[in-house]
């Protein structure tokens, strides 16, 4: 399908119960090592991808972890998951085209990875440096903003 | 209503507070005198101090009641004094983090370690009353506790992650302060994680702390 384009809309999945377990508890849908490691999962929602947000999340039902199902789709364009700076004001989110969808050799076309730009990855320690843990914190917060925020119908 | 007694907690000891263990009222006012205290004490170093011996205490206790079979965790905990406000809260929260066990958010998902669960616990105790409650996260790759304050459209949000390594990250976004570099504090800096939470979009959405 090739490069991602800046207004395609970029899904990631939070699941029922993974992430939304009935206490106030609830685990990150941004896993730190994922995101360290280039390889956070999300989908495309597009003209070039043909899918859009409910077929999306047919998708990331299929691929749930078991026990679980989409609770929610959180999905700004991949322009402004580009557009995030850091403090310096240095661009700090890449969205590539990666059709591979799990470490079992899954692949579907419409898959991608968001990963720091390499200028980033080769500055940061680790997932307890607190610049990565700024910029996971970043995304997060632009994932969460209702504006951007898919609820299952 | 009964008086409730401040406790000196400078002078308790995890082995004063194991001679009660065997009277299960004297343990209740321990229980309530030691919370108390906790939220009473504005004192770093007897805070800290504080936090960590009721630590001590609450494990000791537990593991013995569980032992012994002989008294109802449970339903000590609801007869126990009752907390208000934010110092409730994050009792609760405490206890639903203590809870979380490795594996729970899938294969080789990590719980909290203690060292994280203490330095959530010691940070977030210097906080007021009228703290309101905020997001938890845990990231099950790293064990990390992440407590987040947002606005409504999640447009701004005061954020705090504890590794464990004694410090928090203070994270302030907020679209007026674009340029907010993350903040390391030692989780007994009392003063300065008000500070800079005061600076924060934990200010603005909290009056209360001002």
């Amino acid at each position: 399908m090739g490069v991602v384009d800046d207004e395609e809309i970029i899904l990631r999945a939070s699941y029922d119960p993974m992430h939304w377990k009935k206490s106030k508890i609830q685990s990150s849908f941004v896993r730190a090592s994922h995101l360290l490691e280039g390889e956070l999962s999300v989908w495309r929602s597009s003209e070039k991808s043909g899918l859009t947000v409910s077929d999306v999340m047919l998708i990331t039902d299929g691929v749930a972890p078991p026990g679980n199902t989409t609770k929610q789709l959180h999905g700004p364009l991949a322009r402004e998951i580009r557009g995030l700076r850091n403090p310096s004001g240095d661009r700090l989110f890449c969205v590539v085209d990666e059709t591979t969808t799990d470490e079992a050799g899954g692949h579907h076309p419409a898959h991608a990875h968001i990963r720091l730009c390499d200028v980033q990855r080769a500055s940061i320690a680790g997932v307890s440096d607190p610049n990565f843990e700024w910029a996971r914190q970043r995304l997060i917060l632009l994932m969460k903003q209702p504006a951007t925020t898919f609820p299952r119908p | 209503m009964a008086t409730r007694p401040i406790w000196d907690e400078t002078q308790i000891l995890p082995e004063t507070a194991h001679a009660l263990f065997a009277d299960a009222e004297g343990l209740q006012t321990l229980w309530g005198n030691i919370d108390q205290a906790i939220w009473n004490t504005r004192s770093k170093q007897r805070g800290a101090r504080t936090q960590e011996t009721r630590r001590q205490i609450k494990a000791q206790y537990e593991h013995t009641a569980y032992a012994d079979n002989v008294i109802d965790l449970e339903a000590h905990r609801s007869s126990a004094p009752q907390l208000t406000g934010w110092a409730a809260t994050l009792e609760r929260l405490i206890i639903e983090v203590g809870r979380i066990q490795d594996g729970w958010d899938g294969p080789g998902s990590l719980a909290p370690s203690s060292s994280v669960q203490r330095d959530f616990e010691a940070a977030l105790g210097v906080l007021p009353g009228s703290t309101a409650e905020p997001e938890i996260e845990i990231d099950g790759s790293t064990g990390s506790i992440t407590v987040r304050w947002m606005n409504e459209i999640a447009a701004s949000a005061a954020v705090l992650t504890f590794m464990g390594d004694g410090h928090c990250i203070i994270m302030d976004f907020n679209p007026a302060r674009a340029g907010s570099a993350p903040i390391i504090c030692a989780v007994h800096d009392e003063t300065k994680i008000l500070d800079m939470l005061d600076a924060t979009t934990f200010g603005s959405l909290l009056p209360a702390i001002a």
